[in-house]
Parts: structure tokens; C-alpha cells; sequence
């Protein structure tokens, strides 16, 4: 009776063990963009003046990342139709992201895919209509809404790489400099000689209070001095970081940094455990506008923070903070969009998902506020907050459908479709 | 049912390169087998004659030949268990035929896509690392490692076969215990035994493995067979096995209780409706079909006989009583399930045995017949008389010829044709391991065979990487291998470059005398910094004779029309449109050969060096002539 107690026994045992070995792994976690540390920031982006607006999405077969195809969206004022004006020349499988300069310029940069592993800048005068400057940046750039920046045309540029990254001393020379990890990178003229302007290494040394964790943005402003943003993993504080006003551009190499929110807090995040996140930052009519990502006590939300310009610490009262906006257990943030105005609705307009369930919030004008829109249509994958309106971009394959919510209003209005020539395949 | 999804691959350069393979190896084999004849029938021969002599005068009984008398080398070893006897030949037919469904036209190509990855596709990633070395080797090397899997598999079989008796036979038993864990790890990932869904009525632990335990047991001394101990640890052995199948059966929570799963199908009935998908005659696919309807409509009772079948006839196994009875239930569930679930286990184009049910079966005949028919399970071999130069009848002294035993010289030249049959599989087989580099076949059976050419290559000057002049004119005097890359194209040009790096490498002194030549294709991203981010990409930046050109878009346009390499713009976010081909171009500037450079499925990550292997056998046969 034993014998066939420990026969059954055995049995058991060697199916249990059997059955445990061959059950799959369950699913991962959160996904990157529903971290409880805003560690990745959603691509999906748009920016927006009165007068021009532009939006980077990826269109295709969504869950096929060989055929999915980013794509810029742009258009002139909020009554006017989009058109398709992805820079050409290079396959954008990887995620492009946009920015505008001064003067109108439009910058676009594409994100590597596959066994490319460099990024490229482009930049057009007329909105996308023409990209006229090209080149190659020297490493992969951060996937990241505003890792690339410029001021005028012809003007230097600053990319922030993220990853393994070369820049030679001349277009042919073989000696460069190289490194890893998070670096603003600068060039001008023709773009062939790239320099490693600061690292997060480097401006963690001006902000020990900061505890800075990463670089996660990077904006020209408008006296040509670079600020970068970053993730600060000390309660409250947020990395705004710029050059110092005497030096601008690759001459401010070597040129120490400063702290631009040193002292600086996010009211209520005092006294809490969590981190701040810079996601997007942008020129405002009277500075700038950064949207923060912040964790307080393990609960995610988004401030909205207005700055004159220049940040200097020397005023430090004349920062506004939007209140937090809670992102909810389960929900993501899967857009973001900044849009300059004067009208009512200004500032940033974020795009909240869980599951097929959609929620559009956007500041009020000096980001005092958030204001809930009417669920946008379904699909939506970015928004863009232009002259008080925001507006829904929802892609399907080829075919980007266009929705638009004016204030006081409870619908979105359908407006013009735009087809993309989409090469399915050419990327395999 | 390892293969059964679909003869791919089928090209038909590298059919004929099998065919040819197995054909030049085969007429090999046949005048093996000829010599072996001849050289048996003439010994028959002459011992005919000499016994003719011998009788036709008085010796005495020294015409009488080894075969005649109970001393014969056969005759010494007495009986073959019947045990034995069955497991020799019957999983010698297996292997003869599995070796001839390698035969089959989609093997090269097909068993990497069609049988290894899948069969590893659920497993660890630790399984899927071994398989993977079968994958790579077989993916290099498809004909060489197709023709040989025939060569080995037939020849072990044929071992089996005519082997039966002594040392021959335990390396037959031995050949095939090892060719079967060979294929058992890296063909059948363990049998899938680490994968989710287990099931012995799918197939699991994998046909082969009984080969390879049927092998082991026909490796043993022929002692061991003639006690029932042998059969009853088989018995017992295989009745834990089905008595642990059974409980995995019945595990609640693997599906195979439902017929359907939240809309889903059912574990049982998504495997039954794969294998009626299998490219098959209409009748057998039917038969599939009409069990997972079956299995859909009444998933419980399925599943509750198959669960109980198994533990009846596992229990009796295990304890040893009602063999015969239970050796027939088996037989009928058996039957039933490789007709039914497996689908005959080796349709559809790239098949490579007829799955687990058979060789199952026949196993546990094996165990019960050397549990239960010791008795008649042979005899033992009479005490050995010595074996004196003076044996023969009134101690007259025979011959040599008299000695020999002709039926045993036929088998034994029957053996030696056996072996050779593996060493002809097996010797390309260990070269083709150690051989890390893919052969040309693999991208020719992608791209087709080179075209040859012979004119004159188009000029061009432009600025190499470091902003110097250069022109096709100053190469003049080598050998210049010529394509087009887009400096930030995603897929190709990567591949394409890497192939080239690898091809200049393995020119080794023969590399002195070669340029190998990029022309920027990029109508947008073609400066010289740009290029040179490239070369850093893909380490390209020291190698001396590597240039990769660029100029203004219009020298550049000039370049491309001239050779008709594309550089056309796409809407939408795509990359360059752009042509992958290489030039080889001898020393006097003429184009001698054109090669398809387009790495697809060739030569991506499993294959880095067919292409390569190529482009250096192009410039090889320039440089010669």
C-alpha cells in the first residue's frame, strides 16, 4: 500500500512539475508610457501657434512595427485642412519627433529603426511644405517629443541622443568623441561637425538637490541659450537647466550650466516621495510652458508650469503652477501637444487613455486650469491645441480622420480627410 | 508531427543542387555495394569450385563448407530474443523510412521554417538556443546536411536491419541511439517536452526518442534480453510515462477539457484543426476534421476515454498484469490517434517521421514480448567450441575458403554497405558543422545564380570618404566589387555592408588586389559626414580598401542612371528606393559578373556569410581569369 502511495505520489508530482514548466509567463507589467516614473514619454506630440500648427504620429499597420510609418501632419490655421509633410529620404519606422524654431522653422528628427542606428534631422522654412536641410545626427536620439531644436534657419541645432553615440572632429577625420548614456549634442551650418555639449552627468553636478535622473528635453530659446529638462528624483524639484547668458550654442562648451529651478518647487509635492518629470517644454506669448509628469506617493499626475523668460532663479515667485491633474491607476498618456495662444485655451493638451476609453484635458490660458473636452472619437492618437481649439487626429492604415472641439461645445465636428501614401513593405 | 506545416522553400536551384547531391552520392554507394557483390559472389564462387574439387577426390569431408556445420558463426550465437528481433527490424524500417521521407523536396529549404523553429518556437529560450545551432547548421548547409540526413538515417536502418546479431549489431543499436538524441534535441527541441501544451496525444516526447531508447536497448548485451528484467523495467518504465501523460491529460486548466475557450478553441481542437490546415489529400484532411468536430462538440468524453485509456493501460503496465490485453488497447488507441489527431504524422511536405504513436506501439510490443516470452525469447548460445585450424571431420585440416560462412560474408558485406552509407552521410555532415560559413547556394536559391556579363563599366568620378577624388578609372589595375547603399537605409545596406566586410575578410592575401566600392544612393542624406556615420555604424572605417563614394546629388544621379541603381524618393515615410546589386568588375573595367546583393530572409541574422561566399567566389574567378 505504501509502494502505491508513493507511485501516486510521484505521479503527482511529476505532473505538477510538468504542468508548472510548460505554462507560459504571464504578461508583463505597466506599459512604458503608463510607468508610475514617466519613464517613457509618449511620441504622439503636437505644437501649435495661431498661425501653424504640426503633429508627428505613426499611421500603418499599427501592430506591425516594419509597417508602421510616423508621419508629420501639418497645417496653417485651425480652419484649414492638414497635409502630409513627413521629411523624405528616410524610413520613420523607429518614431520621428517635431519642433518649431523661430521664425516658423519646423524641425523634424527621425528616431533609428532596425539596423540603423543614428538619427537624422531635417528642416523645412514653409511648415513642410519643403524640407531643405538635411542631415545625420551622430547617434540615436531620445524618444522623446522635444529632443531636437533649433532657432531659425541655417541656425546651430541641439539634439539630445540617448545611446551610443560618435561625432568625429572633422567630416573625415577618424579621431571623435563618443560616449553613452544622455548627451545635447549642437551643430550649425551645414551640420557636419557635432559637438557634445552637456551630459546628464554633467548637470548633475550643478543640481545635487535635484537628483537628477535623466534629460528628457531639450528647447532654444529665444536668445539662442539652450535649456534642458530633465526627471529629478528629489520630492518636488524639477531639472530646468540652461547655459549661462553669456554663451550660446558651441560656444558655450565647456561653459558651466545652471540650475534654472534651484529653489524652485512644485506646491503640494513638498513633503512627498516622488519624482518630476519635464515632458514637453515650449515658448509661451510671455516664456515658456513645460508640462511636468509627476509621482506623489506612488499616484501619477501632470502640472502645467508657466515661466518667464529668462528663468533665472533670481524670481523665483513668478512661476505658476496649474493644479495636479491626476492620471488614474490603468490609464496612459499616450499624447501630448503644446499650442501658444492668447485665447481662452492655451498651453498643453494631453491625451489619457485605458483601454478603449479616451480623455482629452487641456489648460486654460497661463495653464491656471484643466478643462475636460467631450470624449474624443475613437482611435484618437494625438491632439492638437490650436487657436482655443483642440483638435483629434485618428489614423486608420493609410486614412487620417480629423475631428475638431471648439469650447462650449459637447461634439466633435469631422473635418477633411487626409490619405497618406503609405509603402507597406518597404521597410521589411 | 514534426514538419507538417507545409513544404516551403521550395527552389528549385537548390532542389537540383539535392537532387544532384543525392544522386553523385548514391551512384557512390551503389559501387560500394557493387565492389561488396562482387567480391561476396566471388568468393561463393570460389568456394563452389573448391568444394567441387575436393569432392570430386577422397578428403575426407574437407569439402564441407562453414555453413554446414552447428560450429558456423551463426550457429555459435544460438537464437535471437524475439524481443530483440522485433525491436531491430522494426525500428530499422523506421529509420529507413524516415530517411526517405528526407528524400522529400522541401527538406533543404523547408525543415529549418517548417520543423525546427516551430517544434522550439513555445520552448525556453535555453531550448530554443540549442535548437538553434540545428537550425543554423542545417540553414547553412541545406543540401549537404539534407542529402546526409538521408544517407544516415537509411543507413542506420539498414544497420538494424541486416545486422543481427554480436558487435555489428550493438553499434547498429548504438548508431541509432545516438542519431536519435542528435535529432531529438536538435530537430524535435526535446520532443517539445519543455513547451506548454504537452500532450501524448499530439505527439510529446517525440517520436525519435523511442528510436534513440529502442537503439540504447538493442546496444545492450544480448544477455540482458534473455531475462524478463529487461521487459519488466521497459513495462514499468513506459506505464509511469502513461500514467504522467494521463494526469497532464486531465490537468484542469490546459483546455483540453473545453472544446471551446472564451470563443477560442480548445487546446485539442486548435491542434486537430492545424493539422487538417496541413496541405494533405482531401480524405485524410477529412478524417482530422471530422475528430475535431468531435472534440469540439464533446470535449469532456474525448478527452475523459483518451485519459482514461491511458492510465488503464499505464496502471497495467506498471503492475505488470493484463499485458495482452492492455498491449491491445493500446494498439487500438494508438491506431486511432495517428490516424485521427496526428493526421499519419509525416503529410505535408516536409514530414520527417510518422510521429510517436507507431514507434510507441512498438516499444511496448517490445517490452511486453521480453517480459513475457523469455521462454521462447531465444536460446542461448551452445558452449563455443574453439575454433582450431584442424576442426573438420577426423581431424583433417581445412582450407581457409571452408572456414568462411558465405550467408554471414553476405551480411557482412550487407554491414559494410550500411556503414559506408553513414559515413557518407555522416563525414559531410561533421564538415558542414564546422563550417561557420553559409554556402553560396543559400543566396543563390534566394536571388538566383549571377549573371554573367561582359562590358564595360561606366564611369564615374566622385569623392570618397575622406573627401578625396576618385574615380573607376584610378582602380584600374584591380579588381572592384561595386554596389549601391543608401547611408541610412534600415535594412539592406546594414546586411549588404556587413556581407562585404565579411567577403574581404575571408579573401584574406587575395583581398590586396580588391577595392571594394559603395556609391551613396540617397538623394537626400549623401554627405560625407553622413557616410562616415555609416562606416562607424558597421566598423567599416579602418578597412583599407573599402570606399564608400558620394558627390553633389546631380554626380550622384549621373552614377546611378549609368548603372540604373535606382535613388528614387518615396512618399509617406519611406526609405530610398534603390537597387541591391553588386558589379564585379575586373581589372581592365569591364563588368564580368552581375550578383542580386538583396539580402531578404537569405541572409538576414541565421545566414551572414552566403552572400559573402559568393561575391568572393565571383571575385575569384575573375581574378583567375
Amino acid at each position: 500500500m505504501v509502494t502505491v502511495f508513493a507511485v501516486a505520489a510521484l505521479l503527482v508530482g511529476a505532473v505538477a512539475v510538468i504542468e508548472h514548466a510548460g505554462l507560459p509567463a504571464s504578461p508583463s507589467g505597466a506599459s512604458g508610457d503608463g510607468s508610475v516614473t514617466w519613464t517613457s514619454l509618449p511620441l504622439s506630440s503636437s505644437i501649435a501657434s495661431d498661425s501653424e500648427a504640426s503633429a508627428s504620429l505613426a499611421m500603418g499597420h499599427l501592430e506591425d512595427p516594419a509597417n508602421t510609418f510616423w508621419q508629420v501632419m501639418a497645417r496653417a490655421s485651425a480652419s484649414s485642412a492638414w497635409k502630409v509633410a513627413t521629411p523624405p529620404g528616410i524610413a520613420t519606422n523607429g518614431g520621428l519627433a517635431t519642433s518649431k524654431g523661430t521664425s516658423g522653422v519646423l524641425n523634424s528628427v527621425v528616431l533609428p529603426y532596425s539596423g540603423l542606428r543614428f538619427s537624422s534631422f531635417a528642416q523645412s522654412t514653409d511648415n513642410g511644405e519643403r524640407w531643405t536641410r538635411a542631415a545625420t545626427v551622430p547617434g540615436p536620439v531620445l524618444s522623446a517629443p522635444d529632443a531636437v531644436t533649433s532657432l531659425e534657419a541655417g541656425s546651430e541645432v541641439a539634439a539630445l541622443l540617448s545611446g551610443t553615440w560618435s561625432v568625429a572632429d572633422s567630416p573625415s577625420g577618424l579621431t571623435r568623441q563618443s560616449g553613452q548614456g544622455q548627451t545635447v549634442v549642437v551643430a550649425s551650418g551645414p551640420l557636419t561637425h557635432w559637438s557634445a555639449l552637456t551630459t546628464t552627468e554633467d548637470l548633475s553636478s550643478v543640481a545635487p538637490e535635484c537628483h537628477l535622473q535623466a534629460l528628457t528635453a531639450v528647447l532654444a530659446g529665444p536668445d539662442g541659450r539652450l535649456v534642458v529638462g530633465g526627471r529629478c528624483g528629489n520630492p518636488g524639484h524639477f531639472g530646468l537647466f540652461g547655459q549661462p547668458a553669456a554663451a550660446a550654442g558651441p560656444d558655450a562648451l565647456g561653459a558651466r550650466w545652471t540650475w534654472l529651478t534651484a529653489g524652485v518647487v512644485v506646491p503640494g509635492m513638498e513633503s512627498a516621495v516622488g519624482i518630476s518629470t519635464v515632458i514637453r517644454i515650449d515658448h509661451t506669448v510671455t516664456g515658456l510652458g513645460l508640462l511636468l509628469g509627476t509621482t506623489r506617493e506612488g499616484r501619477r499626475a501632470l502640472v502645467y508650469v508657466s515661466a518667464p523668460w529668462p528663468p533665472g532663479d533670481d524670481a523665483p515667485g513668478s512661476w505658476s503652477f496649474s493644479p495636479f491633474l491626476p492620471v488614474p491607476p490603468g490609464w496612459s498618456l499616450v499624447a501630448t501637444g503644446t499650442g501658444t495662444s492668447t485665447l481662452a485655451l492655451a498651453g498643453a493638451v494631453v491625451l489619457l487613455r485605458h483601454g478603449a476609453a479616451l480623455k482629452v484635458l487641456v489648460t486654460g490660458a497661463g495653464g491656471v486650469n484643466w478643462t475636460s473636452t467631450p470624449p474624443p472619437p475613437s482611435g484618437t492618437t494625438d491632439v492638437v491645441l490650436q487657436a482655443g481649439t483642440v483638435t483629434a487626429l485618428v489614423p486608420a492604415g493609410s486614412d487620417l480622420s480629423t475631428y475638431r472641439w471648439i469650447p462650449g461645445t459637447t461634439i466633435w465636428t469631422k473635418r477633411p480627410s487626409v490619405t497618406v501614401s503609405i509603402q507597406y513593405g518597404s521597410s521589411n | 508531427m514534426t514538419g507538417m506545416g507545409g513544404g516551403g522553400g521550395n527552389s528549385s536551384i537548390v532542389l537540383q543542387a539535392f537532387q544532384n547531391a543525392l544522386l553523385r552520392q548514391g551512384s557512390l554507394l551503389l559501387i560500394v555495394a557493387l565492389v561488396l557483390f562482387v567480391a561476396w559472389n566471388g568468393l561463393r564462387s570460389f568456394q563452389y569450385r573448391q568444394m567441387v574439387r575436393a569432392r570430386s577426390g577422397s578428403d575426407g569431408g574437407a569439402g564441407q563448407l562453414a555453413v554446414d556445420r552447428p560450429g558456423s558463426h551463426l550457429a555459435t550465437l544460438g537464437t535471437e530474443p524475439v524481443a530483440r528481433r522485433v525491436a531491430r527490424i522494426g525500428f530499422g524500417a523506421f529509420w529507413i523510412f524516415d530517411g526517405l521521407l528526407q528524400v522529400q523536396s522541401g527538406m533543404p529549404l523547408g525543415l529549418p521554417t517548417n520543423v525546427l523553429q516551430p517544434a522550439a518556437a513555445t520552448s525556453p529560450g535555453w531550448v530554443q538556443g540549442i535548437v538553434n545551432f540545428g537550425v543554423t547548421l542545417w540553414t547553412r548547409h541545406p543540401v549537404t546536411a539534407a542529402a546526409a540526413t538521408v544517407w544516415i538515417q537509411v543507413g542506420i536502418g539498414l544497420l538494424l536491419i541486416v545486422a543481427p546479431r554480436g558487435r555489428w549489431s550493438e553499434l547498429a543499436g548504438l548508431a541509432s541511439l545516438l542519431w536519435g538524441m542528435v535529432v531529438w534535441i536538435f530537430g524535435n527541441a526535446f520532443g517539445a517536452i519543455f513547451a506548454p501544451g504537452l500532450t501524448f496525444l499530439f505527439g510529446a516526447p517525440g517520436a525519435v526518442l523511442f528510436y534513440a531508447i529502442a537503439g540504447g536497448l538493442v546496444a545492450l548485451p544480448e544477455r540482458v534480453w534473455r531475462t524478463e528484467r529487461l521487459g519488466r523495467y521497459l513495462l514499468v518504465g513506459m506505464g509511469v510515462f502513461l500514467l504522467v501523460m494521463a494526469g497532464l491529460q486531465a490537468f484542469p486548466g490546459r483546455g483540453f477539457w473545453q472544446g471551446s475557450l472564451g470563443g477560442e478553441p480548445g487546446t485539442l481542437v486548435a491542434m486537430t484543426r492545424t493539422m487538417a490546415a496541413t496541405p494533405q489529400p482531401h480524405a485524410t484532411s477529412a478524417l482530422v476534421s471530422w475528430f475535431s468536430r468531435l472534440a469540439e462538440h464533446h470535449a469532456v468524453l474525448v478527452n475523459l476515454v483518451a485519459t482514461a485509456i491511458m492510465a488503464v493501460v499505464g496502471g497495467a503496465f506498471v503492475a505488470g498484469r493484463r499485458l495482452r490485453t492492455a498491449l491491445g488497447l493500446l494498439a487500438v488507441f494508438c491506431v486511432f490517434d495517428w490516424v485521427f489527431v496526428e493526421n499519419f504524422g509525416f503529410l505535408g511536405g516536409t514530414g520527417t517521421d510518422p510521429n510517436s504513436m507507431l514507434p510507441f506501439l512498438l516499444l511496448a510490443l517490445v517490452a511486453v514480448l521480453a517480459a513475457t516470452s523469455w521462454s521462447g525469447g531465444g536460446e542461448p548460445a551452445p558452449k563455443a567450441t574453439p575454433a582450431t585450424p584442424a576442426d573438420g571431420p577426423g581431424g583433417v585440416r581445412r582450407s581457409w575458403w571452408q572456414k568462411v560462412d558465405t550467408s554471414w560474408a553476405g551480411r557482412l558485406a550487407a554491414m559494410v554497405g550500411a556503414i559506408v552509407m553513414i559515413l557518407v552521410g555522416s563525414a559531410p555532415m561533421a564538415v558542414a558543422a564546422l563550417n561557420p560559413q553559409a554556402d553560396p547556394i543559400v543566396i543563390e536559391a534566394a536571388n538566383g545564380v549571377p549573371e554573367v556579363a561582359n562590358g564595360p563599366a561606366p564611369g564615374f568620378s566622385l569623392v570618397d570618404q575622406h573627401g578625396r577624388p576618385v574615380s573607376l578609372a584610378s582602380f584600374r589595375g584591380s579588381t572592384v566589387v561595386l554596389t549601391f547603399l543608401d547611408p541610412v537605409c534600415v535594412n539592406d545596406c546594414p546586411t549588404i555592408a556587413q556581407e562585404l566586410l565579411v567577403a574581404n575578410e575571408q579573401l584574406g592575401p587575395d583581398a590586396a588586389n580588391v577595392k571594394f566600392v559603395a556609391v551613396a544612393t540617397n538623394p537626400v542624406y549623401h554627405s560625407i559626414t553622413t557616410v562616415n556615420q555609416f562606416n562607424r555604424q558597421e566598423n567599416l572605417e579602418n578597412v583599407g580598401n573599402w570606399y564608400f563614394l558620394t558627390g553633389t546629388l546631380s554626380e550622384l544621379q549621373s552614377v546611378w542612371n549609368a548603372y540604373n541603381a535606382g535613388g528614387t524618393v518615396l512618399p509617406g515615410g519611406s526609405m530610398i528606393l534603390h537597387s541591391d546589386v553588386v558589379y564585379i568588375i575586373d581589372s581592365s573595367g569591364q563588368i564580368r559578373s552581375i550578383v542580386n546583393s538583396n539580402p531578404g530572409a537569405a541572409t538576414n541574422g541565421v545566414l551572414p556569410s552566403s552572400f559573402s561566399n559568393l561575391v568572393d567566389q565571383q571575385v575569384r574567378a575573375v581574378q583567375k581569369s
